[in-house]
């Protein structure tokens, strides 16, 4: 009984996936008012856009984020007809909650004292073979105090590398949702790197040792 | 693109490479494997900025009641809607349309996940399991250890909640049982019939000796804890190969362990936390020196914990040790020497590695 059960919600699942493939198909059905798309949009990419959203760290008050979703979807349904196509949805998603996020809480993301300073970069992969060495700790505690230092990191660099790693935006794509230039956003990944290394005071090298045991 | 003259933040910061990385496909497959061996200087580069990549999407984490509040934003939506649609049947009914949908593909993902963690309370099945061998299974439901002896006379100590299967006769070639959770094997020694444990994400081989594995299904980790004798260790996942020459076992001696971790993938060989004196190290040693040499010591300590202690000899050949170690734990006695002697050491891969200036005072 639960087996057939659970069979037909895997076929539903299924027929309805097959229904639509592409970011593009869904965005139409959508724009016609097809609302089982719009759930679908939403379940797609709610969670990531909550994600980003908590990332961010603009207020201290969840609900804040909570109701610049909501109002995201609502607008999106109410404006669907005049919405241009889009095939990337999570990009054109996350680009309207930064604005919106920019609209309600006035936050001014363009101020920044994240500028590159272009006498670190430079040796940063010196090796240090003793320190190395020295480090004694597991990898567990060494990854808690990786979560630690991205904690600490400034609210740009931290944007940054939310929506280079974990969401797998492009840099021309993180560009436009920063609004920044294309140039920029490599110099504040790269800022943002240094700045994990610093705050969890090892050696880049060692750093990368605890990187190189998460190779699969 | 010119990637030849890329550094690791260069490779971290690319687009292509990160596609490569986070989404790989044909195409990015293709390419930086050819990459790699056109330029085999840059592969040492190329796997750190792999691993760079990975893990600062794997440490980021979403520190809420994600669910909740998904939950409470999309009802918000939909009432918001409601309210602002003309009070139609259709209406409402596109709505229910929509809301069963999402909650059916919630329930979906939940069973599907369901399943999947219920199948870890499974026995691990072998491809070629044989279906015409008779299995005896046994579980110990017990708060107290459970022994059980199979029919080569091998006794295996089942420790609260763990099952195990095996063969009411072992085949001709081969011994082989299926474990869930945490035991202690002490097999009888057979060569001609390697002893094989499976569990969910290893494959443990022996020949004879007595040995802990722990493979309990709610714990990620799974790990093979060596008393006496070798034995070998393979991740399942790399297990298409499977005989004990496949380049990914590793052999565990005794005070090692080996831990399958999960999110690594891979096997990691460890010291265990508190080595003993083998049993066969017959030689009595009394860890009692006088104007010893550090090489002595040294020699001493790898054949009593059967650790192997990596050194310059040459750089310590000064150093001397006086006095009684004998009631130490094996990493005490290697912290009275690093106080002595003012070297330091570190455990790397189930070796000891000792660094530091040498002894001519």
């Amino acid at each position: 009984m639960l087996d057939s059960f659970i069979n037909f919600i895997n076929y539903y699942i299924l027929a309805f996936n097959s229904l639509h493939n592409s970011d593009l198909e869904i965005w139409q059905s959508f724009k016609k008012g097809d609302k089982i798309a719009f759930a679908k949009i939403y379940q797609l990419h709610a969670k990531s856009l909550l994600n980003y959203g908590v990332t961010l760290r603009i207020s201290s008050n969840l609900s804040v984020i909570e109701d610049c979703l909501q109002d995201l979807f609502l607008e999106l349904w109410q404006s669907r007809e005049n919405l241009a196509d889009t095939d990337s949805i999570k990009f054109y998603l996350f680009r309207a909650l930064k604005n919106k996020l920019m609209r309600t809480v006035k936050y001014d993301f363009s101020k920044s004292t994240d500028e590159i300073d272009e006498t670190l970069g430079g040796d940063l992969f010196e090796a240090s073979i003793e320190r190395i060495l020295i480090e004694e700790e597991s990898q567990k505690e060494r990854l808690e105090r990786l979560k630690v230092a991205f904690d600490g990191l400034s609210q740009r660099q931290r944007e940054v590398i939310n929506l280079k790693y974990y969401h797998q935006f492009s840099n021309a794509q993180i560009a436009e949702i920063m609004e920044l230039n294309y140039a920029s956003v490599g110099n504040l990944i790269q800022k943002a790197l240094f700045s994990l290394r610093q705050s969890i005071h090892i050696s880049i090298h060692l750093f990368l040792l605890i990187f190189s045991s998460f190779i699969r | 693109m010119n990637y030849s003259h890329y550094n690791t933040i260069d490779f971290v910061k690319d687009d292509f490479f990160c596609r490569w990385v986070q989404n790989p496909d044909k195409h990015t497959n293709t390419f930086w494997q050819d990459f790699m061996q056109n330029h085999p200087e840059k592969r040492t580069v190329i796997l750190e900025a792999k691993s760079l990549v990975k893990t600062l999407g794997i440490m980021q984490t979403t520190p809420i009641d994600e669910d909740a509040s998904l939950e409470k934003i999309w009802s918000g939506v939909e009432l918001e809607i409601q309210l602002s649609e003309k009070p139609s049947y259709w209406y409402r009914f596109q709505w229910q349309l929509a809301a069963s949908v999402l909650l059916l593909i919630g329930l979906g993902y939940w069973i599907n996940h369901y399943q999947r963690e219920d199948r870890n309370y499974e026995i691990p099945q072998l491809a070629n399991y044989n279906k015409e061998i008779e299995f005896v299974e046994s579980q110990n439901t017990s708060n107290r250890p459970l022994s059980i002896t199979v029919s080569d006379g091998s006794e295996i100590v089942l420790q609260k909640n763990t099952r195990i299967k095996y063969p009411k006769v072992f085949e001709k070639n081969k011994r082989e049982v299926y474990l869930v959770g945490e035991a202690f094997f002490k097999v009888k020694r057979n060569p001609q019939k390697p002893f094989i444990i499976y569990t969910k994400k290893l494959i443990t081989q022996v020949l004879g000796t007595s040995f802990t594995i722990k493979a309990n299904p709610n714990i990620e980790e799974e790990r093979v804890i060596v008393k006496t004798g070798k034995v070998s260790v393979l991740a399942q996942k790399q297990a298409s190969d499977r005989n004990h020459t496949n380049p990914n076992t590793i052999i565990v001696t005794p005070n090692q362990e080996v831990v399958y971790e999960l999110s690594k993938a891979k096997l990691v060989k460890k010291i265990v936390e508190l080595p003993q004196i083998l049993a066969d190290s017959s030689d009595n040693q009394t860890f009692i020196y006088r104007n010893a040499s550090l090489a002595s010591v040294f020699s001493d300590l790898e054949k009593a914990y059967g650790i192997k202690i990596v050194y310059d000899s040459k750089l310590y050949e000064d150093c001397t040790i006086n006095g009684n170690l004998s009631d130490e734990t094996m990493f005490d006695k290697l912290n009275s020497i690093s106080k002595i002697t003012g070297i330091s050491y570190q455990v790397i891969d189930a070796q000891i590695i000792i660094s530091g200036k040498g002894c001519n005072y």
